[in-house]
């Protein structure tokens, strides 16, 4: 083959290959700026809040064909911040949360259905307390571009909100306790693309 | 609401308690057949606070019921045998549950100090009850030690954020004091002749051992010192035989008052955190 052939079949292919990866960009979340925060009924006397402050992950984006996209997150359960540190232990405890077998809550998404031009709704199991199901997360894309100061670092963001319910998971004394079970999650997420 | 929690986990098993013990003192139904029969009871208690376990078993709550309902298999296994072949029973049955408790932080090399008090009430509920008391000793000197016991336990688990197991203790509290109670009444009407059976009270220490194991294994904020009073208290029995030289009727109020002296204390380490 001729240095010209060659270079012909290695230009084509990066032409054909090159849509495929400007497609699909990767992410890391970007622990720092990820809010993950719920709230629940307290017994109807007001809702309790409280947030996981270490969630990492990664996410796959194809703003082309947003159906092909993936995210996977890992939270940190023992994270957990209610605004009082007994509570917090009592939620870690065997009754909730049960941190010391379960340290981990993940999600994985299963498929994606683009709902307008910048939300979908996310599909995928939710891990806790050694249980797994399908949740649905709407998301909305907020925005992406360059830092400012570093526009090598280019940072995107999300906004999701989902409905899940406690006793799913085998967290039947938030019953008991007046809690919940139904339980409002928010999250806002920040991720750099790699 | 609160009528039916009361019903729920106080009523129930208190007259499981009552009816149990009555059946063994007045009945004279086959004291292995009431043994296995408490250690069900105790097991349906933990089940109807706690849910049916699944098969395969998720979470150490589950484990403990699916356990909490061989433990009746294993008294009936180890019935025939001396109280030292119990006792090793027992602490087979207690060791092998302990170490499917924490199988998921064991398999991920994740260790604690902590775990060192489920060894030692393994080891205090395998060893005490096989120290052999005077022949004279009350017959309600382990009853109201395993009420004081579970009423302990219950406040450690409660304070000590195992909120869920404290309720459970809470009902078992209410049904060894059925037992006891019922022991009590037969015991003020026919006086010495009733013999309350030992076997009733190992599966009542199988239970309550069992509980303890799971909460020293996994209560987030539970508080050392008053968890050691609480082993403490199985000492009761051994430590002060004059109490048995007591009227019949004054004793259960004196070993009592006695459980109150370490596990008062237990509890208010608890309350304070220590």
């Amino acid at each position: 083959m001729s240095f010209i052939s060659r270079s012909t079949l290695a230009a084509a292919l990066l032409i054909a290959t090159a849509p495929l990866a400007q497609a699909a960009d990767k992410y890391k979340v970007h622990e720092d700026h990820t809010w993950l925060t719920f709230s629940l009924s307290h017994a109807g006397w007001a809702n309790a809040h409280g947030i996981f402050r270490a969630v990492s992950g990664d996410i796959t984006f194809d703003k082309d064909d947003v159906t092909k996209s993936s995210v996977s997150v890992v939270i940190a359960a023992d994270s957990l911040d209610t605004n009082s540190e007994v509570r917090d232990r009592d939620m870690g405890g065997a009754d909730f949360l049960n941190i010391v077998e379960f340290p981990e809550i993940t999600f994985d998404s299963t498929r994606i259905e683009q709902t307008g031009e910048r939300t979908a709704m996310v599909y995928g199991d939710l891990t806790m307390i050694g249980v797994s199901k399908e949740i649905a997360l709407d998301v909305t894309w907020n925005n992406e571009m360059p830092l400012p100061w570093d526009t090598s670092t280019v940072k995107t963001g999300f906004t999701a909100t989902a409905t899940i319910d406690g006793t799913d998971f085998g967290m039947n004394q938030l019953v008991a306790f007046g809690l919940g079970p139904k339980i409002d999650v928010e999250i806002d997420l920040e991720a750099l693309r790699q | 609401m609160t009528f039916d929690l009361l019903i729920f986990v106080v009523l129930a098993p208190l007259v499981a308690g009552i009816v149990l013990s009555a059946a063994e003192h007045i009945g004279r139904v086959p004291s292995l057949a009431i043994a296995v029969a408490v250690g069900a009871t105790i097991a349906v208690i933990y089940v109807m606070h706690e849910g049916v376990p699944p098969l395969p078993p998720v979470s150490s709550k589950q484990k403990l019921g699916l356990v909490l309902l061989v433990a009746p298999v294993a008294l009936l296994c180890a019935h025939r045998l001396k109280p030292m072949g119990q006792a090793i029973v027992f602490a087979l049955l207690a060791t092998a549950c302990f170490i499917w408790l924490i199988q998921r932080p064991l398999m991920a090399g994740r260790f604690s100090l902590q775990w060192l008090l489920p060894i030692l009430t393994i080891a205090v509920f395998a060893i005490l009850p096989t120290v052999p008391t005077t022949r004279n000793t009350s017959r309600f000197a382990w009853p109201v030690t395993l009420i004081a016991m579970s009423i302990a336990a219950c406040a450690l688990a409660l304070l000590g954020g195992f909120l869920g197991l404290g309720q459970v203790l809470i009902s078992l509290s209410a049904f060894v004091g059925g037992y006891v109670l019922a022991l009590f009444l037969v015991t003020l009407r026919k006086g010495d002749t009733a013999r309350s059976s030992d076997l009733s009270l190992t599966a009542i220490r199988f239970g309550l051992g069992l509980m303890l194991v799971q909460l020293s294994t996994f209560a987030t904020n539970l508080s050392l010192t008053g968890y050691l009073l609480l082993l403490a208290l199985m000492a009761l029995p051994f430590a002060d035989r004059s109490l048995s030289r007591l009227p019949q009727l004054a004793q259960p109020f004196a070993y009592g008052a006695a459980g109150l002296l370490v596990g008062g204390p237990a509890i208010l380490m608890a309350v304070w955190n220590l």
